[in-house]
């Protein structure tokens, strides 16, 4: 602890000549600081990435060559490895923020804390299931599945992950006051995501037998969109009650 | 004078524990109140209830004449809301922009200036070390006046700050209140600019 910096003193000239507005801070503003938390922060968020990629190679050497049984293990393979890499991921996304003091200035600057959280999610999802999305194409050589396979399986990684974040996030809420709280993390949240899971891969295995999975895909997005509408609400709640505790 | 912050019968109370009943205060602008007490008198609590992180279950708060808690008070604690990940700049801009202040370049140099962390601006706040870290977040006292917010909540403000700095800030304080803030403040050191003190030890429970 430095006791002893040297401080060059300056009479303060106070706020009359800076820019003051009376709405506190912007989504703009919120948006900038959280971008450059993810963008200058540590690598953490690659950790997730890389289980995603180690899981997605590993499957094809254990269940070896045989295309057929590849083709049919592809795409829930490539889903699970996607769902495991989300749950790992959301073990940061409240935490710091607590610890660091950045929820209590956001509380008592009355900040609108759903505002926030959709923003930290937005843009975990970015760094996150977006770019699993577009890994996703590497079924392609792994797993032999066709193109068309892979972009349904890409777009339902689209359509559902955002649901899945959510759900993730709200556990991640839930169990920010406990010690040891990440571990519940994926139990609380896994049973709620199957139902996901399974829709998820059930649309991407209509398109392969050549029947329509776009209603199954658009219930997907419908719930993600429901979602994304519901739970910062419902998170920014859980945190202030993680706050009092 | 027509008080900006009373606290009326307050209980100050951390969970289901009261530590200190009927706490009572008028705070008018220009004031400048010390907040003592010995260590688990709920100073800190206090604070926290009047900032709005605690519930404030028993009692009633009068801000500006209406009842119910202050509007973006300024709160300083040891949660600073400094992000390792952000320059220095970065994250004073963000403390700023949560009042709705958009620093210029030359406010952010001024206030660093003043806090003796010139030329720090681009440098990670994960290099700093807790007394220059803490004093990003005292950087914001620089800039804010009473018109921006009124009252300031500041718990242990002088926390690993050299002489130099002390005396920097309680020139700070005394302007602020001069202009017409209202300043609520804990510190195990005297605090020579303060012209009100609550003593919560005449209040526990």
């Amino acid at each position: 602890m430095s006791q002893t910096d040297s401080t060059t003193q300056a009479m303060p000239k106070g706020a009359n000549t800076i820019e003051v507005t009376s709405r506190g801070i912007s989504f703009t503003q919120l948006w900038r600081r959280e971008w450059q938390v993810k963008q200058q922060g540590a690598v953490q968020w690659l950790y997730p990435l890389v289980l995603f990629l180690v899981i997605i190679t590993l499957f094809p050497l254990a269940v070896g060559s045989e295309p057929a049984l590849l083709q049919r293990l592809g795409v829930s393979a490539v889903w699970i490895a996607a769902l495991l890499s989300l749950v790992m991921g959301v073990d940061g996304l409240f935490k710091p923020a607590l610890d660091n003091g950045t929820l209590a200035q956001l509380v008592v600057a009355k900040a609108s804390l759903p505002l926030w959280v959709l923003i930290r999610l937005a843009i975990h999802w970015v760094f996150s299931s977006g770019i699993v999305a577009v890994l996703s194409l590497l079924a392609v050589p792994l797993f032999q599945l066709s193109w068309f396979e892979t972009w349904i399986l890409m777009a339902s990684i689209v359509a559902g992950s955002p649901m899945l974040l959510m759900l993730s996030a709200i556990a991640s809420s839930l169990t920010l006051s406990l010690k040891n709280g990440a571990v519940l993390v994926p139990l609380i949240a896994l049973p709620m995501q199957l139902p996901v899971l399974i829709f998820a891969t059930g649309a991407v295995d209509l398109y392969a037998t050549g029947l329509n999975g776009l209603p199954i895909l658009a219930l997907l997005l419908a719930g993600s969109i429901v979602s994304v509408l519901v739970m910062p609400w419902v998170i920014a709640l859980t945190l202030k009650m993680a706050w009092l505790n | 004078m027509t008080a900006l912050l009373v606290l009326d019968e307050l209980t100050v109370q951390r969970g289901e524990i009261p530590l200190c009943e009927a706490v009572s205060l008028h705070l008018s602008a220009g004031s400048i109140c010390h907040l003592v007490g010995a260590n688990g008198t709920g100073k800190t609590t206090l604070l926290m209830q009047l900032a709005g992180l605690l519930p404030v279950l028993t009692g009633e708060i009068v801000y500006q004449g209406a009842v119910g808690l202050p509007v973006q008070p300024l709160y300083v604690s040891h949660q600073l809301g400094i992000h390792p990940n952000l320059t220095v700049a970065q994250n004073l801009t963000f403390l700023l922009n949560l009042y709705g202040i958009t620093p210029s370049t030359d406010d952010i140099d001024d206030a660093l200036t003043w806090v003796g962390l010139q030329g720090f601006e681009t440098i990670s706040s994960s290099h700093l070390s807790a007394g220059q870290t803490r004093r990003i977040t005292l950087a914001r006292l620089y800039l804010l006046t009473p018109e921006v917010t009124p009252l300031w909540l500041l718990d242990e403000p002088f926390t690993a700050l050299d002489v130099e700095m002390v005396a920097s800030m309680e020139d700070r304080l005394r302007d602020f209140a001069n202009a017409g803030g209202a300043i609520l403040m804990t510190s195990h050191q005297s605090v020579g600019v303060a012209n009100q003190v609550l003593d919560l030890t005449e209040y526990m429970v």
